[in-house]
């Protein structure tokens, strides 16, 4: 009896006999409809993501082929205007690559020894302003001899303006999309500087003068076609009087070029109101 | 004397269960909970699981399925509670497995989503005090007399009867080491606080609940 009182009451053994008991009246477990439900979630939380995807993968694929083949052959039949096409030949012919940042020195050091010495033949003279000239040429019926004459100073201006355009170009060697717009502009202008200082020399020279109205028609038909109007009228020289202005018009007129005219008599009307167009 | 005549058959008892097929002491790990070394296997179930075995979740499920809902139905004391925060505990399990890092033993992992689910229901809802009487399993071994099994039915009944008068800490503490398996340190970690009060909970519940092995069939 003393041996029976005094098994149970050591720690151990009282332990193992509640967690015994415990177990032995611990016999529920989780009910079925639970497991399922568990492993059904599971069973759903395990499926990929994308697999709800799947089934549209085929369609979106076909959709995205289809519309990338109209798209590519809207592009390609896309037939560019021929303006467009014209205008950009003309313009890469007018208007050589900018001149690198590095190349700045060589720049310099030409237009020096340009402006030195502007009767030396020079062989890297393939810039834009002496090329434009040589384009406008042809188009004048000026005489070979009446050219040789004149040759030296148009030359020296020529240079000049080379010089200018260049410093021009140095000073800004990236063109933003509106000063590009601008620098079309600037080559009619010039164009039409070079046609006027030929005609000028033309006239020195008692050739028919060939008005810078003309060139800028000329050069139009080369391309330049998206140049307004405005440009390829009177230039702020001849607007600075009202006479010189008058003289320009006529040029215009006797070009051809009647709306320009027309329009560059409204200005003249209404700069100068109280001198008469007519 | 008729304290005397309990103790010696609930001894015998013991002790056959014992000599038969369990050696229980403190130091030995627990048969009906799972050991140290499954723990890594919880683990790499879990992430075969996260990789899309629905197999490893479903091993691993079976493997605690049984334990948790006995933690919580001895919790809750309510069926339909237990069953609810069941399924919200494998709710969470399942997606925790994106971000789940085998850091600690998956056994405390689980059972702290437990706890933490049933704290939460209990925030939630005030029917916690409606409990429900869970009848234990009444089988008799064989070989064994039938007075000792009388003995033991009713004392299986009283120990119910008395878990479900614990305080929810000392009950929660008893069933995480009887149910998970859990150390002091992990029990400690689970309910957030240290070692000596999960230490000092689970001497008065189990205190408590021999007392109410002990009691005689009378008293009760």
């Amino acid at each position: 009896m003393t041996e029976e009182r005094k098994a149970p009451q050591t720690a151990a053994d009282f332990d193992a006999l509640v967690s015994r008991t415990y177990h032995e009246s611990a016999a529920e477990g989780a009910p079925d409809h639970l497991d399922r439900a568990v492993l059904q979630e599971a069973a759903r939380a395990a499926r990929p993501r994308y697999a709800r995807f799947r089934t549209w993968t085929r369609p979106l694929a076909w959709a995205a082929t289809i519309i990338l083949s109209v798209a590519l052959v809207l592009e390609v039949t896309k037939v560019p205007a021929p303006n467009d096409v014209v205008f950009d030949e003309n313009l890469r012919k007018f208007d050589p690559p900018a001149p690198e940042p590095e190349k700045t020195d060589d720049v310099a050091t030409e237009i020096f020894e340009e402006s030195v010495l502007p009767e030396t033949p020079s062989g890297r003279a393939s810039n834009r302003a002496a090329e434009a000239p040589s384009r406008v040429a042809p188009m004048k019926s000026m005489s070979d001899e009446a050219a040789a004459e004149a040759a030296p100073e148009r030359r020296q201006r020529l240079e000049s303006l080379k010089i200018k355009a260049e410093a021009q170009e140095g000073a800004a060697p990236e063109l933003t999309a509106d000063e590009f717009e601008f620098s079309d502009k600037d080559i009619v202008q010039r164009a039409e500087d070079m046609a006027r200082m030929q005609s000028e020399d033309d006239r020195e020279a008692g050739l028919e003068a060939v008005p810078a109205a003309a060139v800028s028609r000329e050069v139009n038909t080369l391309g330049v076609s998206a140049v307004t109007s405005e440009v390829a009228g009177c230039d702020d020289a001849a607007r600075a009087a009202p006479e010189t202005w008058l003289e320009c018009i006529a040029e215009l007129e006797q070009a051809g070029l009647v709306d320009e005219a027309a329009i560059e008599r409204e200005s003249l009307s209404e700069a100068f109101p109280d001198f008469s167009t007519r | 004397m008729a304290a005397g005549h309990v103790y010696s058959v609930m001894v015998a008892s013991a002790q056959l269960v014992t000599a038969r097929d369990l050696r229980l002491s403190r130091t030995a790990p627990l048969a009906y909970a799972p050991s140290m070394d499954e723990a890594p296997e919880d683990s790499a179930l879990m992430l075969r699981y996260r990789d899309g075995d629905l197999a490893a979740f479903e091993t691993l499920y079976k493997r605690h399925n049984d334990a948790v809902y006995r933690y919580l139905l001895r919790l809750c004391q309510h069926r339909d509670s237990a069953e609810d925060v069941f399924q919200e505990v494998w709710g969470k399990i399942i997606k925790a497995r994106a971000s789940y890092r085998p850091t600690a033993k998956f056994t405390t992992f689980l059972y702290r989503v437990a706890h933490n689910c049933f704290i939460d229901h209990i925030r939630r809802n005030k029917r916690h005090s409606q409990t429900v009487a869970i009848e234990p399993d009444n089988q008799a071994d064989p070989g064994e007399l039938p007075e000792m099994h009388v003995e033991r039915s009713l004392a299986r009944r009283r120990l119910l009867d008395a878990l479900q008068q614990l305080p929810d800490e000392q009950r929660d503490v008893f069933l995480l080491r009887e149910e998970a398996g859990l150390s002091l340190d992990q029990i400690a970690s689970i309910t957030g606080t240290n070692r000596e009060t999960a230490k000092s909970r689970l001497r008065y519940a189990v205190n408590k609940l021999r007392v109410a092995i002990d009691e005689p069939a009378g008293t009760s």
